[in-house]
């Protein structure tokens, strides 16, 4: 999954991605189906109960990534031509970047909840804003350090949304 | 103004003194500002409600109060919310009747003895409305019309196992008849329907439709009350028609189990105060809401009243877990 | 004429009340922002404002409630115009024509159009409301759940023309997105579905998926990009569209706001359908309907034409008849009653000068809209000026914070997390997002519906085709969803692309 020659999003997705996610959207449909052949029905007459709408989705979704799949493993004249055309060159997109910002953002949240809003998102934007090439060790602190207490004053004043403090310092409050 | 900040500074020294002198290891109590858990969303009823009492509470408590939403899970997850805070009374809770009703579905980590009471701030009966042009004048003829047609007679509610749906089907449970009970989401999407004629009658609350009766659409027929309205005198309840039932939303203050008793006292001591404010009066009026304020221990009762009376009802229609 | 007699003495009124105008105009500019930021929407805008207008008078309060729901629905396009990350639901539609402008440079004329075509179907409404409102009415009182139902189907043939490229890949994304609306409690019974014992998913955490789909996902994206590609400067351009331009729009503007009142008589309907349906009946009408999603200025007039006349046709049903549609109007009626007001036939009648008044007022909003819009776009285009470097952590930023404000609840931004990434890959193999967020917003819709509607006929599927409304929805719904489908096996009988024969050029491989 990490690993695609194609170029940028949006120029077409390579025959495995669109296979891979053809199987994993019917894996999630098979899983829905399981599920909901537990629930329990109404009782009534008058009503098809809880598990029939889930059921005919995830149906019509094994139907529709059958297609997918199928579509793209046939030998078609659009199968072949993306097969003969090599991966297009390089635009660059690299994926290294796009999987530490998720774990940082990960990471980011898990500590809101601890620590609180205030010190994370200081720190949050630092290190996203120098991942991203601001390298200034003047401008980039000051820029987070802004955006973080504009938000903050935002949300508390004008929204009356007082941004999480953490569990750690609610305790110490005591 | 001054004179007024004055008076009411020696009603709150007159009212909260005694409750401070039985707990004078609370003296301190409140040191910063309590925050009011709302479990729905701002702008709905019981946020309203909310903010009210907040901000009449302030004359009564040294602090503030500030109201908090934490909406989701038809309000499970705000009363979780308050029932696992710290219990020592800087978080508090505006507790709903679906505190005694969510335990038995299955979908709440708490019961209703998770909760100490403080005070009820208003109350709300069922009431059975039925469209201005339905054939049904009375709630004799409305029940007589559901005994020659069982199951046909459609009842909209506020949701299926919410406070509306249950009352209605606690009158089918009395009266051994059979509606068809249909679910909206929530009150006013119901009335809606039985402003446009889809459906026979609705269960929700006088509040609920009190406009559109006013306006000549809707006729109330009965209040599942244990006494008549203020706001409809003319409006029978069904106990008078010899059905011994009611059927209440409620709305209160509550904190979790372990608050200490000094804190409880303060807060219930301010809640007594609040409620005769002319501010929080005016805002129940001009809600249609009826203030109906019980102090701590008699709230109490009606919780555990209504636990009982909902888990029996539910284990009998099959929602119970 | 009464009503001509009685809105200018409204106008008079205002006139004479500059604190007012005044509290209108914040309202307005309140509402703007709050669309902008991901994840604050118009409903909560006007919740969180309503508690500060109990201690006014009736018309500013009322005013400046009505300011934020304005600004609110139309302050979602600029983010969505400038970053493709809608503010509001209903600017996701906004989001699949205003961001290919932007990127062909033309994100001035696409804010531009978006500004007056927002402010036209708004003051479209706000007259309709004025004059036509008794007439009006009654379409509320006419839908029952079958005609829900139907409305519903037909907003899930819109996904049809929102697929972009591939119709499976469409299709594809919009039923995942109705699998997901179906998790929380079931409609009917009360059960809880595929919650896995969690509260939160009581209920589909919409706002969060819609943050993640859109705009997470498309930071994620930015960082992924090389440096050196981003500092392409785009600017803003031209603004106000050339006369000749903005004549071709009319058209599309004046169907667009039909509908949107319409759709907003309807109850339980909102800014977020019309703006869909618009969009779609755009597209239906068009000449070059491939065009569509790859930069029709169209599609933007359609989009928040259609959004903004649904704010007049919102309120309708909640004057004159005490029934709100949805959830602003829900708040708004709440906040009538908090001033002693009782919404309802009776309000005509018994405050007819305010009531005309606050008529006034709400068009003094549209106009207030225009002027604050289109004289802060320039602003609002600097964001495209900022390094990426700075934009790119600032939108995580809002992201997390937009999701945690919807509910104050941190299960929500990992929510929004998860979808983000989901949205990430989603974009990058070419599904697209749009039929999710119309699949999670007709989802429930289609199946609460349905289901009460058989509960109501009694367990008879005949409201199917018994209810005329209800028949001629289902009908331009089967119209909606087979005309692609007809095209498709018309061209080529391959591949899953609907359109690769007659644009050929530009799209690039596909064929």
């Amino acid at each position: 999954m990490s690993h695609s020659p194609e170029g940028a999003p949006g120029a077409g997705a390579p025959r495995s991605a669109d296979i891979a996610a053809g199987i994993i959207v019917a894996v999630v449909a098979v899983a829905a189906i399981a599920v909901s052949r537990d629930f329990p029905t109404t009782g009534l007459d008058s009503d098809v109960g809880p598990a029939r709408f889930p059921l005919i989705y995830a149906g019509i979704l094994i139907v529709l990534s059958a297609i997918l799949v199928i579509g793209r493993l046939l030998p078609t004249r659009r199968n072949q031509e993306r097969a003969a055309e090599p991966a297009q060159p390089g635009t660059g997109f690299r994926f290294a970047p796009v999987a530490i910002g998720v774990v940082a953002t990960a990471v980011y949240i898990y500590l809101i909840s601890l620590i609180g809003y205030l010190p994370t998102t200081v720190v949050f934007l630092i290190g996203m804003m120098r991942l991203m090439g601001q390298r200034s060790w003047v401008r980039t602190p000051l820029l987070a350090v802004g955006i973080t207490a504009f938000l903050y004053l935002i949300f508390l004043y004008g929204l009356q949304i007082p941004l999480p403090v953490g569990s750690l310092f609610e305790a110490a409050e005591l | 103004m001054k004179g007024y900040r004055f008076l009411t500074g020696a009603v709150v020294g007159a009212l909260a003194s005694a409750s401070l002198m039985v707990a004078a290891t609370a003296a301190e109590y409140p040191t910063k500002p309590i925050e009011l858990t709302v479990p729905y969303a701002a702008g709905g009823g019981t946020d309203l409600v909310a903010r009210a009492y907040a901000d009449a509470a302030k004359k009564h408590l040294p602090q503030s109060m500030g109201v908090v939403n934490k909406t989701g899970g038809a309000g499970a997850v705000g009363l979780t919310e308050i029932m696992a805070a710290r219990a020592d009374g800087y978080k508090i809770g505006m507790g709903t009747v679906e505190i005694t009703m969510l335990p038995h579905m299955g979908i709440a980590r708490f019961t209703a003895d998770d909760f100490t009471p403080i005070a009820r701030l208003n109350a709300e009966p069922s009431a059975i409305t039925v469209n201005a042009d339905s054939p049904f004048k009375t709630y004799e003829d409305f029940i007589a019309n559901a005994k020659a047609n069982p199951g046909k007679v459609r009842i909209g509610n506020s949701g299926t196992g919410a406070i509306w749906h249950l009352a209605a089907a606690a009158l089918q449970d009395k009266t051994g008849l059979t509606f068809n009970h249909i679910p909206y989401d929530g009150a006013n999407p119901a009335v809606t329907a039985l402003l446009g004629n889809h459906i026979e009658a609705v269960s929700v609350s006088p509040a609920e439709v009190v406009n559109h009766v006013a306006a000549g659409k809707l006729r109330i027929l009965a209040v599942l009350a244990d006494e008549r309205s203020p706001a409809f005198p003319d409006v029978p309840t069904v106990k008078e028609k010899g059905v011994d039932l009611s059927v209440y939303t409620w709305r209160g203050i509550v904190v979790p189990k372990k608050t200490p008793q000094a804190v409880v006292e303060t807060l219930r001591a301010a809640s007594k105060a609040t409620v005769e404010e002319a501010s929080f009066k005016e805002t129940l009026t001009k809600m249609n809401l009826t203030l109906a304020y019980a102090d701590g221990p008699e709230f109490g009762k009606v919780m555990q009243k209504d636990n009982t009376f909902f888990k029996d009802l539910m284990t009998k229609l099959g929602m119970a877990k | 004429m009464y009503e001509i007699d009685m809105l200018l003495k409204g106008f008079a009124n205002l006139a004479a009340d500059p604190v007012t105008l005044l509290l209108a105009l914040m309202g307005v500019a309140l509402g703007i922002i709050i669309g902008v930021l991901p994840g604050l929407t118009a409903t909560m805008g006007v919740a969180i404002l309503l508690p500060f207008t109990f201690g006014m008078d009736p018309a500013p309060a009322i005013l400046m409630l009505s300011g934020v729901f304005f600004g609110g629905i139309y302050g979602g396009s600029i983010t969505a115009i400038l970053l493709k990350i809608p503010g509001t639901p209903a600017a996701a539609a906004t989001a699949m024509d205003g961001y290919a402008l932007s990127q062909k440079g033309q994100a001035g004329i696409a804010l531009g159009t978006a500004t007056l075509s927002s402010c036209i179907g708004g003051t479209f409404s706000v007259f309709m409301l004025i004059f036509l409102a008794p007439l009006l009415a009654g379409i509320a009182l006419e839908f029952s759940a079958a005609e829900t139902f139907a409305l519903a189907v037909f907003g899930l043939s819109i996904i049809t023309s929102v697929s972009g490229e591939s119709l499976v890949k469409g299709l594809i994304a919009g039923f995942l997105g109705l699998l997901l609306s179906t998790v929380g409690m079931d409609p009917m019974g009360g059960f809880p579905r595929f919650t896995g014992g969690f509260n939160e998913l009581l209920a589909v955490p919409f706002i969060p998926v819609m943050i993640g789909l859109f705009a997470a996902s498309e930071a994620f994206k930015s960082l992924g990009q090389p440096a050196s590609r981003a500092e392409v400067k785009v600017h803003i351009g031209r603004i106000i569209p050339p006369w000749d331009v903005f004549k071709g729009l009319i058209f599309t503007i004046l169907r667009s706001s039909g509908l949107g009142i319409i759709v907003g008589i309807i109850p339980g309907a909102g800014a977020d359908i019309a703006s869909f349906v618009a969009y779609n009946e755009a597209k239906r009408f068009s000449k070059n309907p491939e065009n569509f999603g790859k930069g029709e200025l169209k599609g933007v007039a359609a989009a928040e034409s259609g959004a903004n006349a649904c704010t007049g046709g919102d309120l309708l049903p909640m004057m004159t008849l005490g029934i709100p549609g949805d959830a602003v109007t829900a708040v708004m009626l709440g906040a009538l009653t908090m001033q002693g007001l009782q919404p309802g036939p009776l309000l005509f009648k018994d405050h007819a000068g305010l009531v005309f008044t606050l008529f006034a007022g709400m068009l003094f909003c549209y106009a207030a809209l225009l002027v604050l819009g289109l004289s802060s776009l320039r602003l609002m285009g600097k964001v495209l000026e900022m390094p990426r470097s700075i934009l790119t952590p600032l939108i995580l930023t809002l992201c997390v914070v937009g999701a945690y404000a919807i509910n104050n609840s941190m299960f929500d931004v990992g929510i929004m997390l998860a979808t983000g990434v989901v949205g990430f890959f989603m974009q990058r193999w070419d599904y697209p997002a749009s039929p999710v967020v119309l699949a999670l917003i007709m989802g429930p819709m289609a199946e609460a519906s349905f289901r009460r509607a058989l509960s109501l006929s009694g367990g008879s599927l005949d409201f199917l085709y018994t209810r005329p409304i209800t028949l001629g929805l289902l009908l331009v719904a089967a119209i909606t969803l087979l005309l692609p489908l007809l095209k498709h096996l018309k061209g080529d009988g391959g591949g899953p692309t609907p359109d690769g024969r007659t644009v050929g050029a530009g799209t690039g491989g596909v064929k």
